[in-house]
């Protein structure tokens, strides 16, 4: 995981300075925060919460900030550190920090939050083990295999940095914390409790987008997706039938193959102000949302008719998914572009399917077997020959290689999995084996990184920074943020969209705003490219774009106009 | 002025910590009204969510696995004796032995099954079987070792927000208010807001933990100021032993906030090995192994350590090491929560030694009850858990010591219609006392965390494990400094009432002081070496002239008057009479 948000930070030396800027509330004196910057000196191995300590002990200010134990146990020193929750008594200091109180709670000061709402919904959830038989005595006849994924979940101290990371929190889903807390019983064998119903009809659950965020910052280092939330959402089976949205995101692939048939008039009605509220009506889906632009060429199209590339050299398949094909044709083309332009035979993975996200999101893990067992037939013979397959989207291309073999237990989609690669990760491993050879020629002068929430929380942003160094910037760097709020499809939707703005106006958007105009904004992920379009002026673009232009030189030609011209 | 906000409660609990919680839910059970004051918060702060482990005297297993022949009386009178034989040296023999057996045979016969019933998951293998220390069965964890107190409490504060308890939280007990000889409710100030309270009860128990942050390195929480002896003490009440300080030898040195991580010298879960201690050259000096039966592993370290000290080999704030590079990584890996933390600062645990230093730790001493009651000496007040006088924390001492203190509550209650008034004009100078604090002026003077630091500091320099006479009367003349220069000069940048710590710091730090003056002066009372308490010019445990309570109250003028009182010994007397220090083995 990708603890810095700098490439190559020095270490800090005892003694060091480390330059401490907190924000400071009084909300029963002040009208708004102040910021105040203090110079802590550094010591062995020195804690967030230790230069907190600093400022009142030896500098001699007032500063409200919480903690009883300072290991992990109390769970009260959570707090933002340049943007990124975090726990003060495990976080390493960073040489320059901002602190501020975690986001998404009411201040009561300084970096003091208010967790009562967290709590009155623990209460509402039911939070006490109800017994599923009578007791029978100590010791009671259990395993430790038995009460594994329990008592993983069992480590939780209430921190809130995943309810304050969870870009879903608010008043439909009570976040991750409460659903942590219900699954130490639900995965418990002795508890007889309806968990998955307290889960879906008090704490909300079906509003979780699957993010990550929670399982990326928990200090506790419990697998809340995997284990709780997905526990949960085994045991909590939407009533009735799904909602006309939920279909529409599931079915995003074919609604996108039809859609792109008819692009202009697509396209038309996706701007259209009277569309927009039919839309909304019908889909609820939010019109101030710009929708994505069906491109008139879809990428599979283009390729096809394309020059041909090097008829010699490593293959490589290019895993295009639908948002490439359908909305983003260029940086499949830059995609091309590059790996062809460094001696590679490009091929597309045919008659490939949707990797089933938008299905596993919606909570319909039936059709995303059917999906996943599609599309591991058809890679497991690449991947035998070890070719490797490539995805520009990193939820594709993470679906794949974490969720495929849960889905189906096969030999085939473990080998699957173990040979899908994100661009990033093969172009840095490529360089890194001395076999991407290109130099740059067009460098930008510096590329901000942010990173999609899958990629952040499976594979780190090492490799997108590794890949994006190859072209030459003087500086890459990533903004610390979480989740750019997008989370899939749930900023498009009606109830999500103002808490889908906040979370992106917490680091993300004010980073990209103030970024001078010659950075390059890199984003892997369609929506969080999306996100930083709509909320700022800038255009983020795939850090196969920007490869493109820097190393093969001018930029890949747009969707629309590159169809229009093949 | 008076803002007091008046509250009335058959039961007032201070303390939200093991025996607060569970004398608050069974008090609420009987059909009493309660109120809870928290310093921190219910189940997250002061010393029990440390409980690393929970004695657990199963039978030894032989060499083969098997179960052994069973003592005559059956597994459980066999685990009861154990728990006998370790509660008395674990106290130095200065424990209650009647108190004792009761708690023994509570802990052995009840706590599991409560806490399990209840939903706790002690630790298991895949198999089932409870993993325990090997070969002698000594030990269970909730969950992981190091956690148990953690997810124990956890569960007794929703157990607590499920009933009509009232809990107030962030909110410090201030002055225990009293009528006559008769402690009849308290004053308390909840800091997250300015609220003042004014609280009338028929029964006040007192439950506030003994693992004080009073020295720079400190396993106690932030809360910990020591504020229950002083509260006990004023009212009336006498304190007993309170120069029986532990120490821990083997909590990390560094990260600074990690001091309160340790690293167990106790039995290890599903291993026959222990952890060691090396010294600064590279030689081991320490391996619990080599007393298996010894109880009191963590007492013996610190005196293997005072020899490594004073042979330059070692000093009390680093330079020795913890190993457990040769215990199995599954037991580390698996069933340590001590582990992660070392992984995080990229120390392997299993192929590297972890740097230890000492901190200030329990308290074997604290207010005096009648062991049988919870009742101190001073009527209307009872004390439980670690603030008492009985034995040196456990969760499930603690516990037991939390239902007995509910028990003699219920009959207290019942025995009293009225709820007795407060005086008011004592209540309103402890507002002027409360309020007065919260001044910016003298510019020039300090914030009350930086007095709390001096005096940790003079804790740390002359009070520290290994001291003198000359080292604590330093330490007195530093304390009584402190009391003239530094308190009445303590100012805030801010006088807001919203969280302002400052004022809870400056509260804190007057307690500190008085605690702190208490104990030294018990220290340099008593003329010997015992347990964790450690005299360099006396090196003696002397258990003919020495095996005695030591007991003060605050005399009509104020001064602390000590006594000593006989300790009863009718299960487990000491083998010595006068032996080094060194010899003992408890």
């Amino acid at each position: 995981m990708s603890q810095s948000s700098e490439v190559a930070a020095e270490p800090i030396q005892i003694g060091d300075p480390i330059k401490l800027t907190v924000e400071k509330f009084d909300p029963s004196r002040d009208s708004e925060p102040q910021f105040e910057t203090y110079t802590v000196p550094y010591t062995k191995e020195m804690r967030v919460l230790e230069a907190l300590d600093y400022v009142v002990e030896e500098l001699g200010e007032s500063l409200s900030y919480q903690w009883f134990c300072g290991v992990k146990k109390c769970g009260m020193c959570g707090v933002m550190v340049n943007g990124r929750q975090t726990l003060g008594c495990w976080e390493p200091v960073q040489a320059e920090m901002t602190l501020s109180p975690l986001a998404g709670f009411p201040v009561i000061r300084d970096l003091v939050i208010d967790r009562s709402r967290y709590f009155e919904d623990v209460q509402k959830l039911g939070p006490l083990f109800e017994r599923r038989d009578a007791y029978s005595g100590f010791p009671e006849d259990i395993t430790g295999a038995q009460l594994e994924s329990a008592a993983e979940n069992m480590h939780c101290i209430e921190c809130m940095l995943c309810v304050s990371a969870c870009p879903a929190n608010g008043d439909m889903f009570m976040g991750p914390a409460p659903m942590v807390q219900l699954a130490k019983f639900a995965l418990d064998p002795r508890d007889g409790g309806d968990r998955g119903a307290a889960a879906r009809d008090i704490g909300g659950l079906d509003h979780c987008v699957g993010c990550l965020q929670c399982t990326r910052v928990c200090p506790a280092e419990i697998s809340i997706f995997d284990t709780a939330i997905e526990g949960l959402k085994r045991r909590a089976k939407p009533k009735g039938r799904p909602t006309r949205r939920s279909r529409f995101f599931a079915d995003i692939h074919s609604v996108a193959r039809r859609g792109s048939r008819f692009a202009s008039l697509a396209n038309w009605a996706g701007g259209s102000r009277l569309m927009r509220r039919i839309i909304e009506k019908v889909l609820q889906i939010d019109r101030r949302r710009a929708l994505p632009k069906f491109a008139k060429v879809p990428f599979d199209r283009w390729f096809a008719k394309r020059d041909s590339g090097p008829s010699e050299g490593t293959e490589v398949v290019l895993f295009h998914d639908t948002f490439v094909t359908y909305f983003e044709p260029e940086v499949g083309q830059a995609a091309t572009g590059l790996l062809e332009a460094a001696g590679y035979r490009v091929s597309l993975a045919d008659g490939r399917k949707c990797c089933g996200r938008p299905m596993l999101s919606e909570g319909n893990e039936e059709k995303a077997r059917v999906v996943a067992a599609h599309n591991v037939q058809l890679l497991a013979p690449i991947a035998r020959q070890g070719v490797p397959i490539v995805g520009l989207e990193p939820s594709c291309v993470l679906t794949i290689r974490n969720d495929y073999p849960g889905l189906i237990a096969t030999e085939d989609a473990r080998l699957v999995a173990g040979h899908v690669l994100t661009f990033e990760e093969f172009i840095a491993g490529e360089a890194r084996a001395g076999r991407f050879k290109l130099s740059p020629s067009n460098p930008p002068d510096e590329i901000l990184l942010h990173g999609h929430c899958h990629q952040k929380t499976m594979i780190g942003t090492g490799p997108a920074i590794e890949a994006l160094g190859l072209t030459g910037a003087q500086r890459v760097a990533e903004i610390p943020t979480t989740c750019c709020g997008m989370a899939g499809s749930n900023g498009y939707e009606c109830e999500h969209y103002d808490r889908s703005i906040e979370a992106a106006e917490v680091t993300l958007l004010p980073a990209v705003r103030a970024a001078l105009p010659s950075t390059e904004i890199a984003a892997a992920g369609v929506s969080c490219r999306q996100q930083i379009k709509s909320g700022t002026s800038r255009v983020a673009r795939h850090p196969a774009e920007i490869l493109y232009a820097s190393l093969v030189g001018g930029s890949a030609d747009k969707g629309h106009k590159a169809g229009q011209g093949s | 002025m008076s803002n007091v906000i008046p509250l009335e409660t058959d039961v007032l609990v201070i303390g939200g910590g093991v025996a607060g919680a569970r004398a608050a839910y069974d008090a609420s059970q009987a059909g009493l009204s309660v109120t809870m004051v928290v310093k921190g918060l219910l189940g997250k702060s002061g010393c029990s969510i440390f409980a690393g482990n929970l004695n657990y005297f199963a039978p030894p297993k032989d060499e083969d696995g098997a179960a052994p022949a069973q003592a005559a009386d059956g597994e459980e009178a066999l685990r009861v004796k154990r728990t006998m034989a370790f509660l008395a040296k674990y106290t130095h023999y200065l424990g209650d032995q009647e108190y004792m057996r009761n708690a023994s045979a509570w802990s052995q016969s009840e706590f599991f099954d409560w806490i399990e019933s209840r939903g706790i998951y002690l630790l298991r293998k895949d198999d089932g079987e409870i993993v325990t220390d090997l070969p002698r069965r000594t030990q269970a964890w909730a969950v992981q070792m190091g956690m148990s107190g953690t997810v124990v409490m956890d569960m007794m504060r929703k157990l607590i927000f499920g009933t009509n308890i009232r809990v107030l939280e962030q909110t410090t007990a201030t002055r225990l208010m009293t009528q006559g000889d008769q402690v009849v409710g308290a004053t308390a100030l909840d800091f997250v807001n300015g609220r003042f309270y004014g609280i009338r009860a028929k029964s006040v128990i007192l439950a506030t933990g003994h693992s004080n942050y009073m020295s720079l390195r400190s396993t106690g929480t932030r809360d910990g100021s020591a504020s229950g002896w002083v509260l006990a003490y004023e009212a009336g009440a006498k304190v007993q032993n309170i120069e029986m300080q532990w120490h821990h030898a083997s909590d990390v040195a560094y990260p600074a906030s990690w001091m309160r991580l340790h690293l167990y010298p106790n039995p290890l879960p599903g291993t026959e090995h222990r952890s060691q201690l090396f010294n600064k050259n590279g030689d081991m000096f320490f391996d619990s192994n080599w007393m298996p039966e010894n109880p009191v592993p963590y007492i013996m370290q610190l005196k293997y350590l005072a020899k490594e000290v004073a042979a330059g080999r070692a000093s009390l704030d680093g330079g020795f090491f913890s190993n457990f590079t040769h215990v199995e990584r599954q037991s580390l890996e698996k069933y340590i929560y001590q582990t992660q933390f070392a992984k995080k600062i990229d120390i392997d645990l299993g192929e590297e030694m972890y740097e230890n230093a000492v901190t200030w730790h329990m308290n074997v001493g604290g207010v005096r009850v009648n062991g049988l009651t919870m009742e101190t000496d001073v009527d209307g007040l009872l004390a439980a858990g670690s603030v008492a006088a009985l034995v040196t924390g456990g969760l499930a001492n603690s516990m037991f010591e939390g239902l007995t203190a509910a028990r003699t509550a219920e009959q207290r209650v019942a025995a009293n219609d009225a709820l007795p008034e407060l005086d008011g004009s004592k209540v309103a100078d402890e507002e002027a006392r409360v309020f007065g604090m919260l001044r910016k002026e003298p510019r020039d003077g300090l914030l009350p965390g930086q007095v709390k630091k001096r005096i940790r500091r003079a804790m740390w320099d002359h009070m520290n494990y290994i001291k003198t006479e000359a080292s604590m009367r330093t330490a007195q003349a530093e304390l009584d400094r402190i009391e003239a220069e530094d308190l009445p000069r303590m100012r805030m940048n801010t006088d807001t009432h919203q969280f302002n710590y400052d004022w809870v710091d400056a509260l804190d730090a007057v307690d500190m002081v008085k605690a702190l003056q208490m104990q030294v002066q018990f220290s340099l009372h008593r003329k010997e070496s015992r347990g964790g308490f450690y005299r360099e010019d006396y090196p003696v445990t002397d258990n003919t002239n020495w095996l005695k309570h030591l007991v003060g109250r605050q005399k009509d003028s104020g001064e602390l008057e000590l006594e000593m009182q006989p300790v009863d010994l009718p299960y487990a007397v000491p083998e010595e009479k006068i032996a080094s220090f060194f010899d003992v083995d408890y």
